[in-house]
C-alpha cells in the first residue's frame, strides 16, 4: 500500500519537471566544441593552409572517404592540390583529427548535414577549408618542423641551432 | 652451412657472410643502417649490436656488432636480452635527437629506413632538449631533391655514389656532427646513378624530385612487378601508380640481372606514360578532316580494313613492343607480311647477334658480368648504351682485388678493408671506342679510333688468341702492341668477357667481335660475352622475324612499291628507322596507314586510323632482353579508358563486334607453339599459370594495392559518389585490389619475385627486400626464362661472319661520322620524361678540336654535312676527347632526322659563329 502510494506520488512530482524533449530544429542543443561533426580545414595563424597533404588522415580513415593529392607551392611548400572527403561514407569517428601532425584537419560541433542528392555529400578542398585556426590557435607547423618553405629560414625555427658551416674544420 | 644459435633457437646459414646479413636473411628483425648488402659491412652505426657468448656456459657475452662478425660454426648470440636492446635504443636516440620534425612534409614517409628502424627499437619520445643541428641544403638537379637536416652520417650515400658507382661529385664534407653530404657546390649530380640515392639513403636526404612534386604515398601506390622498357637490359623494376598515372618507379631485386639499382633513365624516364602526354582517342584521318572514334567503331573500322586489305596487308612490328603484340600483327597480316620495324642495319646486327648465341657464344647475365676477371668493350659507351651493365662492368674491375683479399682471408664484404687495397691493379678492361666512354676511367687500355680501326684492332685480337699470324699491312705497330696486349690479358683470365653492341650502328665490329668470342669460348670454356641491344624487346623481334621470308624494312618498302600498301605499324616511328625521304616515299605509296601507339611521334601526324594503345605501365606482355632471357612484365594499373593493350586490338578485330575470351597467356602459348626459336615460353606459362599456381595461393591473387590502400571511397566521388567496380585482371596472377595474398605469405608460397613492391610488416622501406632474399632462386615465377639454346648445327654458320675488308681510306678532308649515345636523349620514350628531356644534349657535330682547327672552323660554327646519302646542318662543338678523325652526332634526338652512320662526310661551312670560341670544351658526360 505504501509502495502504491510512494509511487503515484513519484509520477505526480514528474509532472512539474521540465522535459527533456527538444523541439528541433527551432531549437538547437548544445554541443561542446570538441563535438565530432563536420570536418573542417583550417588554416595556421599567418592564414596559410595548415594542410601539408602528408595524407595520414586518408591513411588512417577505416572508410576510406577522405583522398588528397600533395603538390607544391613556389616556396615547396607542401599543399593539397585536392582534398576530397565524400561524407556520404564518413562515419565522424576523428581519427583524421588525431592522425593530423598540423592540426589541419578538425571536426566541428556542426551535424546537420542533410542533401536530397547524396552526390553533395561530396566535399572538396574549397568546401572544408575555412578561414581560422580553429581549434588550436597559435600552432604553424613549419615553424617547428626543419624545413624551409618560406616560413622560416633554416635555423631560425623553434628549437633550432643556426645553419653549420660544414666547410670549417675546427673541432 | 654453419650452425648458429640464435636466442636459444638454432639456424643453418651459409657460411662466409656476415651476421647481419645471416640473421635478415632468416628473417629476423635486426636494426642497422650503414650496412648494404651490395654495399658491405664498414661498422659505422653501431645500430646492429647482439650479444656474442664465448660458448655455452657464458650467460654474460659481450656486445658485438652484427655487421662485423662474421658467422662461424657454433656461434652463439642473442638479439632480445636486456642489454643489447638497451645500447641498440640508446643510439636510435642519439640519432634522432637532432632529426628534424618533418616526417609530413617528408618523402621518405612511409618508406622510410630511418622511420622503420626507430619504431623497431622502441624509441617513441624525444628526451633531448637542445636545439637541433640545421644545414642549408644544395640544388642538385632535376632529379634528386637535398634536404640535409634529415642526416643521421650512415655514409651510405657516398659509399654507394663513390665508392660503388664510381661518382667523383658527392662529398663527405667537415668534421664531427657537421658532416655534410653533398656537392663542392650547387649543380646537378653527375652520375647516372644519382636516383639510387633515393633507395639507398635510409632517410630523407635524398628524394625522388619528380615524384615529390606530385607526392603520393607508398602505401597509396598500386603497383606491379614490370621491367623497364629504355634499354635492352630488362632491369626489374616496380612502378607505382595513382590517380591514373604513374607517381614513380623503384627498382625491383632481380639478383641476375640488375640487383640493387637502376639507372636515371629507367628511374626517370617514365613520364611518357603520363595521360596528357598520349594518345587517348582513336583517331581517323580523312580529306575533310580528323574524326575522333569510339573504341566499337575504332575495331570495325580495323576490322574492315583489315578483311578488305586481304592481299594487301602487310605489319610492321616494333622492337619495344612487347612478344604478344608483334605476335598478334604477325598473326594477322601472316608471317610473309610482318617485317621488322628497325632500320636495315640495326636488324642485320640483331640476327648476328642471334647467330652468335645459337652458335654457342653464351651471353652473360649482369651477375655474371661483375664476376668477370677481364673485360674488353668493344665500340660500346655502356655508361649511355646500357647504364647497367657499365656498373656491373665498374665492380667486375675489382675483381683483382677481392682476389688478393680472398688470398688474405678478408671477407668480402668487409669493404673498406678490401678497398684498402688500392694498391693492386684493377682487373684488366679494355675499351674500343671512337670517343672517350664513361669506363674510361677504369680501363686499362684504351683504342680511341675510327670503327674502322676498331674492327681492324678486334680482328687482330681474334688472330692473336687463335694464334694466326696477321700479315696485313693496315695494321699499324701500335695496333699489333695492342693486340697482343688484350689478347694475353683475355688468355690469362680464369673468367674473360667480350661485351659488343649495336650502338656503333657497324656491323663489321659486331662479327669481328663474335670471332674473339668464339676464338675465346674455344681457349676457355668460361669466357662470356655480353651483347647490348638497341632495345628492349629487340631480341623478341629478331626471334619472330627469324624464318626465311625477306622481311626488313627495307623489304616492307619494296612490297609497298608492288603495290601492298595497307600498313598497319606497331608502336613504331619509321622517321627513327629510316631516312626521312624513304619513309616520305614509302608513305605516300601507301593506301591505308593504321598506327596502334602511345606516343605522339612523327609517322602518328602521318597515319589515317589511329588506334590508342596502352604503354607498359597499364599492360602485361613478355620482353627477351639482350641475354636472351624472357621476362613478363605486369600493368600497373588498368588501361585508361578509350585505350587497349596492342594485341587487343588486333586480337579483338579478328572478329567482328564479338568478345574473345581469349587472354595474353593463350596467345604466348600460341607463340611458343608457332615459333620453334620461342618454344621455351612454355616455360614461362608455368610460371604465369594461375591454374598452376592454384593450388598454392588458395585461389587468391596477389594484390597489386596495399593493404593501407588509402581513398578507396573518395577517389572516383568528384565524378560519381556511386563507387565503380574494380577493375579485374582475370587469368592473372595479380589483382588491382587491396585483398589478396598477405606479404606475410608470399615467401611460404615462392611468390617473392612477383611482388608489386617490397614490403613486409615492420619494414616499410625498400630494404624489407631481405625478408625474401631466400626465395629469389631461379626458376620461381619472376625470374624469366632463358629462351636462346646453343643449336648443334649453327655451329658453322660462323663462317660467313667473314671480316670487313673494305676500309674506307679516310681523306684528309672527309670524316668519319659516328654516332654517339646519350643516357638522357638517344632514347625516344624517356625524351618525352621533363626530367630526362631537360638533361638531354642539344643537336651539334662533334669534333676534336685539331680537326676543327685545320678546317679553320670554330665551335658554334653552322656547318653543312655532306656526304653521298645526306646533307645535314648543325653547330660545332669541339671536344679534345674524340679521336682525331672522328666526328660523332648524338644518336637518336627526338628532332634529328635519322642517319646512315657511320659515314665519311665533308664539312662545309655555312655559318659562322660571333661566339667567343671556347678551346677544347666539352659536353658533360652524363
Amino acid at each position: 500500500m505504501l509502495s502504491q502510494l510512494r509511487s503515484l506520488w513519484k509520477v505526480f512530482q514528474h509532472s512539474f519537471t521540465p522535459p527533456d524533449t527538444v523541439q528541433y530544429p527551432e531549437q538547437k542543443p548544445y554541443l561542446a566544441p570538441r563535438y565530432r561533426g563536420r570536418i573542417v580545414l583550417t588554416r595556421d595563424p599567418d592564414g596559410e593552409e595548415r594542410c601539408v597533404a602528408c595524407n595520414l588522415c586518408a591513411a588512417v580513415c577505416p572508410v576510406d572517404c577522405i583522398a588528397l593529392q600533395q603538390g607544391l607551392d613556389e616556396n615547396g611548400r607542401w599543399q593539397a592540390e585536392f582534398f576530397r572527403i565524400n561524407f556520404s561514407r564518413c562515419i565522424m569517428c576523428g581519427l583524421c583529427e588525431e592522425a593530423c601532425p598540423t592540426y589541419a584537419i578538425q571536426l566541428t560541433p556542426d551535424v546537420e548535414m542533410c542533401e536530397y542528392d547524396r552526390q553533395n555529400m561530396v566535399y572538396e578542398k574549397e568546401h572544408l577549408l575555412i578561414a581560422g585556426s580553429g581549434k588550436y590557435p597559435d600552432y604553424n607547423f613549419y615553424r617547428v618542423a626543419g624545413k624551409d618553405v618560406g616560413v622560416k629560414t633554416k635555423g631560425s625555427g623553434d628549437n633550432e641551432q643556426p645553419p653549420e658551416d660544414y666547410r670549417s674544420l675546427l673541432p | 652451412m654453419v650452425t648458429i644459435d640464435v636466442d636459444g633457437r638454432r639456424y643453418q646459414v651459409e657460411a662466409g657472410q656476415n651476421l647481419l646479413q645471416a640473421c635478415l636473411s632468416l628473417g629476423l628483425n635486426l636494426p642497422y643502417f650503414c650496412w648494404h648488402p651490395a654495399l658491405g659491412s664498414v661498422g659505422a652505426c653501431r645500430q646492429c649490436a647482439v650479444t656474442q657468448y664465448m660458448d655455452a656456459d657464458d650467460n654474460r657475452g659481450r656486445l658485438a656488432m652484427a655487421c662485423m662478425t662474421p658467422v662461424s660454426d657454433g656461434l652463439r648470440i642473442s638479439l632480445q636480452n636486456d642489454a643489447e636492446k638497451a645500447f641498440r635504443s640508446g643510439i636510435i636516440e642519439t640519432l634522432m635527437s637532432r632529426h628534424p620534425h618533418d616526417c609530413p612534409v617528408c618523402e621518405e614517409g612511409g618508406d622510410c629506413h630511418l622511420q622503420d628502424m626507430t619504431v623497431m627499437s622502441g624509441h617513441h619520445r624525444r628526451r633531448y632538449r637542445g636545439a637541433k643541428r640545421t644545414f642549408h641544403n644544395q640544388q642538385l638537379g632535376p632529379l634528386v631533391r637535398h634536404e640535409m637536416n634529415r642526416c643521421i652520417t650512415c655514409f651510405r650515400c657516398v659509399r654507394f655514389y663513390r665508392d660503388y658507382a664510381g661518382g667523383h661529385d658527392l662529398h663527405a664534407m667537415g668534421s664531427r656532427d657537421r658532416t655534410y653530404f653533398g656537392r663542392v657546390e650547387d649543380g646537378n649530380l653527375e652520375s647516372p646513378f644519382a636516383g639510387n640515392l633515393v633507395e639507398v639513403c635510409p632517410t630523407g636526404v635524398f628524394t625522388d624530385k619528380p615524384h615529390g612534386e606530385s607526392y603520393s604515398r607508398k602505401w597509396d601506390l598500386q603497383s606491379a612487378p614490370a621491367i623497364c622498357v629504355h634499354c635492352s637490359l630488362g632491369c626489374n623494376i616496380s612502378p607505382g601508380a595513382r590517380y591514373g598515372r604513374l607517381k614513380r618507379v623503384q627498382n625491383r631485386y632481380h639478383p641476375d640481372i640488375n640487383g640493387y639499382f637502376l639507372c636515371d633513365r629507367g628511374r626517370y624516364g617514365f613520364r611518357f606514360t603520363d595521360p596528357d602526354r598520349r594518345l587517348l582517342q582513336a583517331l581517323q584521318r580523312t580529306e575533310e578532316g580528323e574524326e575522333t572514334l569510339s573504341t566499337g567503331n575504332a575495331l570495325s573500322r580495323l576490322w574492315h580494313r583489315i578483311k578488305q586489305a586481304d592481299q594487301h596487308l602487310i605489319g610492321i612490328g616494333s622492337p619495344r613492343a612487347s612478344l604478344e603484340a608483334n605476335f598478334a600483327l604477325r598473326q594477322i597480316v601472316g608471317a610473309k607480311n610482318f617485317y621488322a620495324g628497325v632500320s636495315a642495319v640495326e636488324d642485320e646486327m640483331v640476327r648476328l647477334v642471334l647467330q652468335l648465341m645459337y652458335s654457342g657464344v653464351r651471353s652473360a647475365s649482369l651477375r655474371e658480368v661483375e664476376q668477370a676477371d677481364a673485360i674488353l668493350i668493344l665500340g660500346e659507351d655502356l655508361i649511355h648504351t646500357a647504364p647497367r651493365m657499365a656498373l656491373s662492368v665498374r665492380q667486375a674491375v675489382r675483381n683483382n682485388q677481392r682476389r688478393q683479399a680472398e688470398a688474405l682471408h678478408i671477407p668480402l664484404w668487409q669493404d673498406q678493408a678490401v678497398r684498402n687495397l688500392s694498391s693492386i691493379a684493377l682487373s684488366p678492361c679494355f675499351i674500343t671506342s671512337s670517343y672517350r666512354t664513361g669506363l674510361d676511367e677504369v680501363a686499362s687500355g684504351l683504342w680511341r679510333n675510327s670503327p674502322q680501326s676498331q674492327t681492324l684492332v678486334a680482328d687482330l685480337i681474334a688472330n692473336k688468341i687463335n694464334e694466326i699470324p696477321s700479315l696485313s699491312k693496315t695494321h699499324s705497330e701500335g695496333m699489333q702492341t695492342w693486340a697482343i696486349m688484350v689478347a694475353d690479358a683475355l688468355k690469362q683470365a680464369r673468367k674473360p668477357l667480350i661485351i659488343a653492341g649495336c650502338s656503333t650502328q657497324y656491323p663489321a665490329l659486331l662479327a669481328a667481335a663474335g670471332r674473339i668470342m668464339t676464338a675465346l669460348k674455344s681457349h676457355n670454356p668460361a669466357a662470356r660475352s655480353a651483347f647490348v641491344l638497341p632495345e628492349c624487346n629487340s631480341l623478341g623481334l629478331a626471334l619472330l622475324t627469324d624464318n626465311d621470308h625477306e622481311n626488313r624494312l627495307e623489304d616492307a618498302f619494296d612490297a609497298a612499291a608492288q603495290g601492298k600498301n595497307h600498313l598497319i605499324l606497331l608502336e613504331n616511328d619509321l622517321y627513327q628507322r629510316a631516312a626521312p625521304q624513304q619513309v616520305d616515299q614509302f608513305i605516300g605509296q601507301l593506301g591505308e596507314l593504321t598506327l596502334l601507339d602511345y606516343q605522339r611521334q612523327r609517322t602518328f601526324s602521318k597515319a589515317d586510323l589511329v588506334l590508342p594503345v596502352t604503354p607498359f605501365s597499364e599492360s602485361g606482355g613478355t620482353l627477351i632482353n639482350n641475354e636472351g632471357r624472357a621476362q613478363y612484365y605486369f600493368a600497373a594499373q588498368p588501361p585508361a579508358p578509350g585505350t587497349m593493350m596492342s594485341w587487343h586490338w588486333l586480337w579483338e578485330s579478328r572478329h567482328e563486334a564479338r568478345p574473345v575470351d581469349e587472354n595474353a597467356l593463350h596467345l604466348l602459348q600460341q607463340c611458343a607453339a608457332s615459333d620453334p626459336p620461342l618454344a621455351r615460353l612454355t616455360e614461362l606459362l608455368k610460371q604465369l599459370d594461375l591454374s598452376t599456381a592454384d593450388g598454392r595461393l588458395g585461389y587468391m591473387q596477389l594484390p597489386r594495392k596495399s593493404q593501407r590502400y588509402s581513398g578507396r571511397t573518395a577517389i572516383d566521388a568528384a565524378d560519381d559518389v556511386r563507387e565503380p567496380a574494380l577493375a579485374q585482371d582475370a587469368q592473372s596472377l595479380l589483382s588491382f585490389d587491396m585483398e589478396g595474398v598477405p606479404p606475410t605469405q608470399v615467401r611460404d608460397l615462392q611468390l617473392s619475385r612477383l611482388l608489386p613492391m617490397s614490403w613486409y610488416p615492420g619494414w616499410n622501406s625498400g630494404q624489407s627486400v631481405h625478408k625474401f632474399m631466400q626465395e629469389y632462386s631461379d626458376g620461381r615465377p619472376g625470374s624469366g626464362v632463358l629462351m636462346l639454346q646453343p643449336a648443334a648445327d649453327h655451329e658453322s654458320d660462323l663462317t660467313t661472319l667473314q671480316p670487313d675488308t673494305e676500309v674506307q681510306q679516310t681523306s684528309d678532308q672527309s670524316l668519319t661520322l659516328v654516332p654517339r649515345h646519350y643516357l638522357f636523349g638517344s632514347d625516344p620514350l624517356s625524351m618525352d620524361s621533363p626530367p630526362v628531356a631537360s638533361l638531354a644534349p642539344s643537336s651539334c657535330l662533334m669534333l676534336h678540336p685539331e680537326d676543327a682547327q685545320r678546317r679553320g672552323l670554330n665551335p658554334h660554327d653552322l656547318v653543312r654535312l655532306e656526304s653521298s646519302r645526306f646533307h645535314l646542318e648543325l653547330p660545332i662543338k669541339t671536344d679534345n676527347t674524340l679521336a682525331p678523325g672522328v666526328a660523332a652526332i648524338p644518336w637518336n634526338l627526338p628532332d634529328q632526322p635519322w642517319l646512315p652512320l657511320p659515314q665519311q662526310v665533308e664539312l662545309v661551312v655555312v655559318q659562322r659563329s660571333n661566339l667567343i670560341a671556347r678551346d677544347g670544351e666539352e659536353p658533360a658526360d652524363g
